[in-house]
Order: structure tokens, then sequence, then C-alpha cells
């Protein structure tokens, strides 16, 4: 009786945790860089929580629902990998997501692309 | 063909390798990835005084190393990894009955054979796979589904196996959106080690005097030669396949022998450890895909991948391979001896700070609060009688999610 009691609390433990977990990027707040700042390795380190203003110069496929985009900003360029659909080409947008290393290329990985 | 310092910047990488590889094996929460992170990030440093060759050797000696000595704190501590969990069942038994050097000499057994296997296995890997692959990676979801399925099914709880495998999912998909450094940190050191330390602390178990003498292979031919067969059948799919490792290999491999005695599926599990980390480096090489730590790491630090290179890596896993069997030995004899004179609930509960520290310092407090709610799962999934390697969800869910066709 006691263990299933226990049990059932650390079920809801977990569940509150999850929950948690799914809430809490709402609560961190994105370092926001420029573009150019993007390859300089004093201002961003890979995994850095970052957002990127700019527009969308150049759109590449790679799977029905995977794109690179180029963003482009005060003259620099910085590519973007995003889990979207619709075409995005020419926007100008706000990239929040996190910096990542692809064959020695950083870029960032979108969590979340809001039109300007 | 390989200049003389080259040789012996190798050999040293090998024999660093072997080092390192005992150290993140016997420290519980120290994973081989988490070496690999400084080795990584010291590339540019390192690659002042070392060619790209013997760093990868290292890498390859230390992760090979790793597979037969983390069963040590496994089966000794009840602290395993994601790949040694299901060692635990078998191998706390067999402790508590004072045959844990036992249970370790049988898992080094089958790492042993493993490396066996992936010599056998590298020319399949090497020549025919490649072609098979762009098959295989077009049906990636339905193959993720299948084997996500076919874990639920054979459980008897099915309700609560998906309870956890739905709970585990939700984790690793939550866990991957933060912006975290070492993201699977945290996460598999909650759900796998820091739950079984606390189990382990609640039971206070008396850990008896240990037999240290006349050891016996105890397992008959025609049985060894089932479960290694298929052990290689499931670990040479997990190694190339995304999201599947070690525990869903042995999981496989124990339904299609239905060999369920202890000794027999400690020689599996010691035998698959090995395989999936071994064909992981040559899938890197043949389909250049990053299945582990270990492989990602050699992908970054080699930017040309000849077979010259492999075929000097899988001397290097084999030699290190072989060295691990006597040096796990060792270890696993000074375990047995002294085991009963540790204060087992102290050393536990050490143990589990140690672990925290660790996930703390790597991954900050946001990999901290994914530690705990990863705890709080892993723990309810013991009490709750249901298989750990359900809590592989949380890497299952995140690949199906990404494979989805549409």
């Amino acid at each position: 009786m006691r263990n299933s009691k226990a049990k059932n609390l650390i079920l809801l433990a977990s569940l509150v945790g999850i929950l948690l977990l799914f809430l809490l990027p709402n609560f961190i707040k994105p370092k926001k860089i420029s573009a150019c700042d993007i390859n300089n390795i004093n201002k961003t380190k890979e995994k850095d929580y970052v957002q990127v203003q700019g527009s969308i110069i150049k759109e590449i496929n790679l799977t029905e629902s995977f794109k690179l985009l180029t963003i482009k900003n005060e003259g620099c360029l910085v590519e973007v990998t995003c889990n979207c659909k619709s075409s995005l080409l020419n926007k100008n947008v706000s990239v929040i997501g996190k910096v990542q290393l692809y064959e020695n290329k950083t870029q960032i990985n979108a969590d979340r692309i809001i039109k300007n | 063909m390989f200049s003389p310092e080259l040789v012996s910047q190798i050999a040293l990488g090998f024999f660093l390798g072997i080092i390192a590889g005992t150290f993140t094996g016997f420290v519980p929460g120290i994973h081989i990835n988490t070496l690999a992170l400084f080795i990584v990030s010291s590339l540019a440093w390192l690659s002042r005084y070392f060619q790209p060759l013997p760093l990868a050797s290292f890498i390859a000696s230390m992760s090979i190393t790793h597979t037969f000595i983390d069963f040590i704190p496994g089966i000794f501590l009840g602290c395993p990894d994601e790949d040694t969990t299901l060692s635990i069942l078998p191998g706390h038994s067999m402790l508590l009955r004072g045959k844990g050097h036992q249970a370790v000499i049988y898992t080094l057994y089958g790492g042993l054979f493993g490396l066996v296997i992936i010599l056998l296995f590298t020319p399949v890997f090497v020549y025919l796979l490649p072609k098979a692959y762009p098959y295989i990676k077009s049906l990636m979801f339905f193959i993720l589904f299948f084997a996500s399925t076919y874990l639920l099914w054979r459980e008897d709880k099915k309700a609560l196996a998906l309870l956890v495998f739905l709970l585990s999912g939700f984790v690793g998909i939550s866990t991957l959106s933060l912006p975290l450094k070492e993201s699977l940190l945290p996460m598999l050191t909650g759900l796998f080690g820091a739950s079984s330390l606390i189990i382990s602390i609640k039971k206070q178990s008396k850990i008896p005097k240990q037999k240290t003498k006349s050891f016996k292979f105890d397992i008959k031919k025609k049985s060894l030669a089932k479960i290694l067969g298929s052990g290689a059948f499931a670990s040479s799919l997990c190694s190339f396949l995304p999201a599947l490792g070690s525990g869903q290999a042995a999981v496989l491999a124990s339904d299609i022998t239905q060999e369920n005695s202890k000794p027999e599926f400690l020689v599996l599990l010691g035998s698959i450890n090995t395989i999936v980390m071994g064909l992981s480096i040559i899938s890197l090489y043949s389909l250049d895909v990053k299945r582990t730590g270990s492989a990602a790491t050699i992908s970054q630090i080699l930017a040309n991948f000849p077979l010259s290179y492999l075929i000097v890596l899988v001397v290097v896993m084999s030699l290190s391979g072989l060295l691990s069997f006597f040096l796990g030995k060792r270890l696993s004899l000074f375990f047995s001896r002294n085991i009963n004179k540790m204060n087992y609930k102290r050393l536990s509960l050490f143990i589990l700070f140690f672990i925290s520290a660790v996930v703390f310092v790597f991954s900050g407090w946001l990999g901290f609060v994914v530690f705990i709610v990863s705890a709080f799962l892993g723990v309810y999934t013991i009490l709750s009688g249901a298989r750990r390697t359900l809590m592989m969800g949380c890497l299952m869910l995140p690949a199906l999610l990404w494979y989805f066709p549409i």
C-alpha cells in the first residue's frame, strides 16, 4: 500500500517534471546576436541559444519538410536548418534556435521562425 | 606507408585510450562522450602536436576498453549506463550469491567474442552495406516503428509499457529542444544511472563475501553459437540504425535465442556492447553515419577517412579489446575481494552525489532539471516493474518523429 502510494507520487512528480521541461523554453530568453557574430568564437559557442534577424535569400529543400535556409543580415550570411514546410524565401524573419556545428560550419538549428 | 613518428603517435593514442576507457568504464556517470567532448573542444590545440589518426586511435581504443570495463560498476555497484542496464538483474543476483566476479568474467568473454564478430563483419559492412543502405534509409520510419511496437508488444503489462515508453519519449523530445550542452548526459544518467542508485540505496543490499577462485566457463558450444549468432545479427542492425542501441539489440537477440539463463545472457550482453561500438565506427567509414558519440567524434577528427585508416582503427580496437579483457579480470578480482568491506550505502550515495556534480558541471542548471525529472521517471519504471529498455523511448520517439514520412 505504502509502496503503491510512493509509486503514484513519483509518477505524478515525473508528469509535472515533463510538463515543466516542455514549458521551460518559453522562459529561456535567447541571446540576440547579428549574423556576423555567428562565426565569431568569442561571441557564440556550439549549443548557445540565440536569436538572429535577417532576410532569407536562399532556400534549399533537403527533404519535404526539412530546409536549409540562408539568412542575410548586416552583410553577413548565416545558415539555418528548420523543420518547415512552407516557403520563407525573401521574407524578413527572426530565427530562434541552437548554434550547431555541421561539417565544420556554424549553423542555427531553428526552434522557431517568426515572420517580422 | 606510415612514418615511424605516426606509428609511435598511434601507439601512444592506443595506450592512453586504454587508460581513459578504463577510467570512463570504471567511474559511474563518466561516459566516453564526456571525454570525447574534451577532445573535440581541444582539437585546435591537440592538432598542433598530434596527427588526426592517433587522435582517432585514442577514441577507438577508449571506446572498446569502455565496453569491457563498464560492466564492473554495473554489476558490483548497481549503477549501469544505458548500454549495461540489462546486466543489472542477472549480474546483481549473481553478486548476491557471491558470484559477482564470475558475472563480470562472462561479460568479458562476451566482449572477446564480440571482437571476433567485428572482424568477421567488417568486410560485409565495408563492401555490401553501402549498397543496401539507401533502401534501408527509405524504410527507416517503418523499421523504427516496428522496433518500438515490438518492444511494447512483448511486454506482459502493455499499458504500463506504453506509459513508460511515451513518458521517456516526451522527456527525450523536451530535452532535445532545450538549449543544453551535452543534452544526452543528464537524460541518460538520470534515467539509467541515478534511478538504479536511488533504488539500491533504498534497498540497502548486503553484499556477501565473493568467490574469486575456480571460474568455469559453463556454457555449451551449441548454446554459445546460438547467442553469438543472434547477438551478431541484432547488434549489427543496431550499430547503424538510429536510436537503437545495445539495450534493444539485447532484447531482440534474447528473444531470438530464447536463452534467459544468467551466464548466457551476460555473454550476450558483453558481446553486443562491444559489437555495437565497433561496428558503429565501421559504419562511419562505410555509410558516413554517426550512431555513437565515439563515431561522431572520429568523424570530427578525421577530415578524410581512407581504408588504410579504417584498418588501423580495426587493429587498435582488436588489441585494446584483448588487453581490456585481462585488465577487466584484474579489476573485477580487486572489486570482488573488497566489495564486502565497503559501506555499500555510503558508496552508492557518494556515486550519486558525484554523477549529480558531473551533470551540473557539464550541462548547467537546466541539465540538472532534466537529470532530476529523468531520475524520477527511472525510479518509477523500476518500482512499477517495467523493463528499463522501454526508457530508450527517450531516443526512439524523437527519432520516429524525425523520420515521420509526411
